[in-house]
């Protein structure tokens, strides 16, 4: 299996997985979904930085994916933590009920 | 003492005066506060008459810089010269009568102390316009007296019916005054641009030395220095305050409004006689509106019913006759006039007062009659005062308007038969004054009648010295054909103590002219006199009622209805286009116009911010397609465009 | 050094008294500064000037008899703000205090800075504390009156940093001695729209005709103390600065490209405030428009760039600050006593409060320029420069005389001698007697001797290139 072939591989999986992700940012309204499709997006660019890595021979970019699991994982922790907070408020994790600051 | 000295007590004695009165006025008793005043100008008349025998040229009195630029030096600085001299004399001599007079005339009135207040800072004023030896000076001393004039004559503001009334006539005077001032500003500034000084003796130098300064420049120098004169001297255009202003106290009336103030227009004429001289054009117009102010101004005397109102024409028409003698470049016989008119209207002013005081603030003649026996001293003094301004042989104003005639005779027929008609006039409203208040019937019910009673001597007093000046006021400028040697004595002093008017010497009639002159100057008045007696004495008459007036009748006594022209001419339109510019284009144009703005900025801001949905998809959606357009964008540059 | 620091001292400790102190520590604080600037300038020489430093890298100070002049100005119209106000709510108002201390601070900061970033910085300073004033003291109904007057300034203020940043690009100097030196003529158009930034600015704040339509509204929401301050000191900084820095600055071809523009908005200013006020209702109103018309005059003089003129140009700034102060207050003295300032609605006060009657005529006389006050000279010698310059024009300005007459005496006569409306009004306080008296005082003296004030500031005007 030749390096040009698997690249285009895990190109495709990693641009299907942004896909994914930003579709269902773009369309569900339930936060923790907003949230995991966050996730998504991330991991998709992750992947896309590993191969590349990979491809190229320089480890640069896989010392970033760490940074940016790590940076993740925190906003995840924050993420959920601003999400049980608003349910505590308005008793909805719906995206839409959240637009006081609109006026 | 030296004349420096005697010159600043002079001027400061009416200074004191103004300042114990205004500040301690209010506890003082009113028999001192009328003393201080009265004293304080007296002093400054004493003065005055020792300035006078000491008279030696001109001399400058130099106080204090005022502002010293490289350029231009404006000093506080005074100038003793016969002119000067000869005003401050009427100004504290009749001054100090007036003030005597008000003692009594004021006495009942709650604003004493402020009244006297008042009336030192006019007399103050009015010496540093008089004394000033240049024109700064001058104009320091002209808005002075302008400030003063507007806070005696709105004197009564609180008046119940007329307080308003009062205090408007007197905004009404000090706007006319500002007009004039405008004129004398501009005058001002045109010297100042012409000589670079405001010195009456340096400008006067220059120009002595400098014959080829004619045309243009004099002609509007002293056109500016007219118009300030007609807005101070009450001429046409700007006359219409001067009646008005007998909205003030009567002393007021005689002092600012007769004998001094607004003589001051023609003290600057004749203080500025070098620059007229160079300005025929000018000198006509001064000789045109004269005849015609005299001309109108007795004619809408004729048929006015307030004692003081017919006083106040009266004035403004005698104005009138020394701004013709102006024209004619005799300055000192309008100057002459001016003394034997501050003799005899402050007479007839005060005579009207005491009538006013006797009759318990009652001006109107159709409600007097009689008063002859009622109040001996003030009938007796009044019929001098009339034989005087009607021009009676042998009494002062007999003497001085003769003067003016001759002149006019000599110059331009046409002039003296206006003047003709003008002085008959005068005869004629003097004689039915006169006669209307002193003789016949008391028409103003018996309870009145009860009441009536003669002023005091404080008020008499002045009256009498008044009545003897009167008479023998004239004796100042005895035309040659009765004493040789002393004839024209005033002629020659003022000439010969003034500068510039040295050069310029009224012109005298020989003998056979001035005789005719005076015989029928006589017959005219004295068949006045004979016709005024048999229509209102034997023949009873009396003033109509408004709605009996014929057509004439009805045009003299509605002014010839100049208020009403002025208010459709200028007033009204002023006032629409202020409404016009406070309403529309201010708050419409203007201040709406900002509000547009910031409405539009506003409007647009809130269009763009519906796009901010709040809907964090929506974002999301704009954000990828925005992304898309991005990359479709760069895509297609490097396939297609490449 | 003291001189400038003080009253942002007392701003804040202003912040810090209790508020029961309020009152009487801001009249003990402006007599403090006022008498510090007093003290200052005894041992100052005329001809000198004087650097401070404060250690600042871009904001010098440097004080000459110009910066004293309009220092004292500012020291006194606080002072006399607070003793007329003494009886006043706003006065004990901790917020007031400070705020006014603030603005104090700002305006002596322009007066005496010496570099022109420090110049726009104090310029800026001193538009918050008034806005403050005018937000939380002010009757303002709608937000509109006061954003208006806030974008306006702030507008003005816009253009005056572009200018400033433009200046700094083109000279690369920023004191003022070094931007005298340098030459502005080379750089022709250039210079034009950086003079036309500051003087957009000035024709706000002066205000210049078009500019001015946020005076007449701020003014009379405005709390009585917010109005004196903004027209007796705040104003005169944008003249201070067209006497001090643009003119001489941009001399050459920016200054007469607009020196006709603007003496012909000043005189349309003129005769437009009078003719407005002529018919105006509100007392406050009435004054706003004779502002108008007296700073267009002062303006309008000011371009003509005449040694004589400048002096008395100052005088004249001296005597429009003692003027709205005396009138404003006689303004506030009939609000505060009757809630209302329509003059159709007042009528015969002067029958209840002579005193006041006495002392509001003073100072209506003082603003009608006669003799013996200082608008006489000033207006009699900035008129005669616009007549000299342009002779049509000089007569124009001279119909103020007129006008001036016409709405200053109606808005005092109807008022005080009108039929009677008011029959109660509480007459003068000690401190008001004793404000509209130092008014007058001053207007007497400047009028009877305007040469100490002229010849103090000769030098500084007349040597601004050194």
């Amino acid at each position: 299996m030749s390096i040009g072939t698997s690249l285009d591989f895990f190109l495709f999986v990693a641009i299907a997985l942004f896909a994914i992700g930003a579709i269902g940012a773009m369309t569900r309204k339930n936060m923790i979904v907003l949230l995991m499709c966050i996730e998504l997006m991330l991991n998709a660019v992750n992947l896309m930085l590993v191969t590349f890595s990979t491809y190229y021979g320089n480890g640069d970019a896989q010392i970033f994916v760490f940074f940016t699991m790590v940076v993740a994982a925190a906003e995840a922790t924050v993420g959920l933590s601003i999400i049980i907070m608003a349910y505590r408020n308005l008793k909805s994790i719906d995206i839409d009920m959240y637009n006081q600051l609109k006026n | 003492m030296p004349q420096d000295l005697t010159l600043i007590l002079l001027l400061s004695f009416p200074l004191l005066g103004f300042a114990i009165n205004g500040i301690f006025g209010k506890q003082l008793p009113k028999m001192v506060i009328g003393s201080i005043a009265t004293v304080a100008v007296f002093a400054s008349f004493l003065l005055a008459t020792s300035l006078f025998s000491r008279l030696d040229g001109t001399t400058i009195v130099n106080l204090f810089n005022v502002l010293d630029f490289e350029n231009l030096q404006i000093n506080a600085s005074f100038q003793i010269d016969a002119l000067s001299i000869w005003m401050t004399l009427i100004i504290t001599g009749v001054g100090s009568l007036i003030h005597l007079f008000s003692i009594g005339y004021m006495s009942h009135d709650e604003g004493f102390y402020k009244f006297f207040t008042y009336l030192n800072l006019f007399i103050f004023s009015m010496l540093i316009l008089v004394l000033g030896s240049n024109y700064f000076v001058l104009f320091f001393g002209w808005e002075g007296v302008g400030m003063c004039s507007y806070l005696l004559i709105s004197f009564h503001y609180n008046d119940a019916q007329k307080g308003i009334a009062n205090s408007l006539a007197g905004r009404k005077a000090f706007i006319m005054n500002r007009i004039g001032d405008v004129g004398l500003l501009v005058a001002l500034f045109m010297i100042i641009g012409q000589f670079n000084t405001l010195e009456y003796t340096k400008i006067g130098h220059l120009i002595e030395s400098n014959k080829a300064l004619t045309g243009g420049a004099m002609f509007f120098i002293t056109l500016s220095l007219f118009i300030a004169a007609t807005g101070k001297s009450a001429q046409i255009p700007l006359f219409s305050w001067l009646p008005d202003a007998m909205a003030g106290p009567t002393p007021v009336s005689a002092l600012i409004h007769a004998a001094t103030m607004v003589t001051a227009g023609i003290y600057l004429t004749v203080r500025s006689n070098f620059l007229f001289e160079l300005a025929p054009f000018t000198q006509n117009i001064i000789l045109y509106t004269g005849l015609a102010t005299t001309l109108f101004a007795a004619f809408m005397a004729l048929r006015q019913n307030d004692i003081k109102k017919v006083l106040a024409y009266s004035t403004v028409s005698q104005l009138g006759l020394m701004f013709v003698a102006l024209g004619f470049g005799a300055y000192t016989v309008a100057l002459f006039h001016v003394t034997t008119h501050a003799f005899f209207k402050a007479l007839l002013f005060l005579g009207s007062g005491s009538v006013i005081h006797g009759m318990h603030e009652e001006q109107d003649i159709r409600k007097m009659g009689g008063l002859a026996k009622l109040m001996p001293i003030t009938h007796f003094t009044f019929l001098i005062g009339t034989m005087a301004i009607s021009g009676i042989p042998f009494l002062s104003g007999f003497f001085s308007k003769d003067e003016i005639m001759a002149q006019a005779l000599h110059h331009n027929t046409f002039a003296y038969i206006v003047l003709v008609i003008a002085v008959t006039m005068t005869a004629v409203y003097m004689f039915r004054l006169y006669f209307l208040t002193f003789h016949g019937e008391f028409r103003g019910g018996d309870q009145l009648k009860s009441k009536v009673h003669e002023s005091g001597p404080s008020m008499t007093l002045p009256l009498i010295i008044l009545a003897i000046l009167s008479i023998f006021g004239g004796l100042l400028n005895l035309p040659g054909l009765f004493f040789k040697n002393s004839a024209h004595w005033f002629d020659h002093f003022l000439s010969a103590g003034t500068f510039g008017l040295n050069h310029i010497h009224p012109v005298h009639l020989d003998f056979a002219t001035s005789i005719q002159l005076m015989i029928f100057a006589s017959i005219v008045a004295l068949s006045v006199l004979i016709w005024a007696y048999l229509n209102y004495v034997k023949k009873g008459n009396i003033a109509k009622d408004d709605k009996d007036l014929n057509g004439w009748e009805r045009l003299s006594a509605a002014k010839l209805f100049v208020d009403e022209l002025y208010n459709v001419l200028i007033v009204n339109p002023i006032l629409a286009i202020s409404d016009f510019t406070g309403k529309i284009i201010d708050i419409k144009l203007l201040r709406n116009g900002v509000y547009a703005l910031a409405d539009g900025v506003l409007n647009s801001a809130n269009i763009s911010r519906k796009w901010q949905s709040g809907f964090l998809s929506s974002y999301l959606f704009w954000m990828v397609f925005g992304l898309i357009i991005f990359v479709a964008y760069y895509i297609l540059k490097i396939s297609v465009w490449h | 050094m003291a001189l400038i620091l003080l009253p942002l001292v007392f701003s804040l400790i202003a912040w810090l008294l209790p508020s029961a102190q309020t009152r009487l520590f801001g009249l003990i604080g402006t007599t403090i500064n006022l008498f510090a600037s007093l003290i200052s300038v005894y041992g100052f020489d005329a001809q000198d000037q004087l650097f401070i430093d404060l250690g600042l890298r871009y904001v010098h100070f440097s004080l000459d008899s110009l910066s004293y002049t309009m220092i004292i100005l500012t020291n006194a119209v606080f002072f006399m703000v607070y003793l007329s106000n003494f009886k006043q709510e706003i006065t004990s108002k901790k917020r007031f205090s400070a705020l006014a201390f603030l603005m104090q601070f700002g305006l002596i900061g322009v007066f005496s800075t010496n570099s022109i970033l420090g110049f726009y910085i104090f310029w800026e300073l001193t538009l918050l504390p008034i806005f403050l004033i005018l937000y939380w003291f002010g009757s303002f109904e709608k937000p509109k009156a006061l954003l208006q007057f806030f974008l306006y300034t702030l507008l003005g203020s816009l253009a005056m940093l572009l200018s400033v940043i433009g200046l700094l690009q083109l000279t690369n100097q920023q004191t003022y001695e070094a931007l005298l030196a340098a030459d502005l003529n080379a750089h022709g158009a250039t210079s034009i729209w950086l003079m036309g930034g500051f003087l957009l600015a000035f024709a706000v704040k002066i205000p210049l005709f078009p500019f001015h339509t946020w005076q007449a509204e701020t003014y009379t929401k405005a709390p009585t103390a917010g109005t004196m301050l903004l027209s007796a000191i705040m104003l005169k900084m944008a003249l201070f600065g067209l006497l001090k820095w643009v003119l001489p600055i941009f001399d050459g071809v920016a200054t007469e490209f607009w020196r006709w523009p603007i003496i012909t908005l000043g005189l349309i200013g003129v005769v437009y405030g009078a003719l407005i006020a002529i018919k105006q209702q509100d007392l406050k109103t009435i004054f706003a428009y004779a502002s108008l018309s007296h700073l267009g005059l002062i303006a309008a003089a000011l371009m003509l760039q005449n040694e004589i003129t400048n002096q008395i140009a100052i005088v004249q700034i001296v005597n429009h600050s003692i003027v709205s102060i005396g009138l404003f207050l006689a303004a506030g003295i009939i609000e505060s006593r009757l809630q209302t300032r329509d003059i159709t609605q007042l009528g015969g006060i002067a029958k209840v409060a002579p005193r006041f009657a006495f002392w509001f005529a003073a100072i209506t006389f003082v603003s009608l320029s006669v003799p013996f006050t200082a608008g006489f000279i000033g207006e009699f010698f900035l008129i005669k420069a616009i007549f000299n310059a342009h002779t049509l024009s000089g007569i124009i300005a001279a119909t103020t005389l007129i006008f001036g007459a016409v709405y200053m005496l109606r808005a005092y006569q109807i008022p005080m001698f009108g039929p009677t409306k008011n029959s109660v009004f509480e007459d003068l306080s000690w401190s008001e007697i004793l404000v509209f008296a130092l008014l007058i005082i001053a207007a007497i003296y400047l009028g009877l001797s305007p040469k100490c004030l002229t010849d103090f500031v000769a030098t500084s005007i007349n040597q601004p290139t050194l």
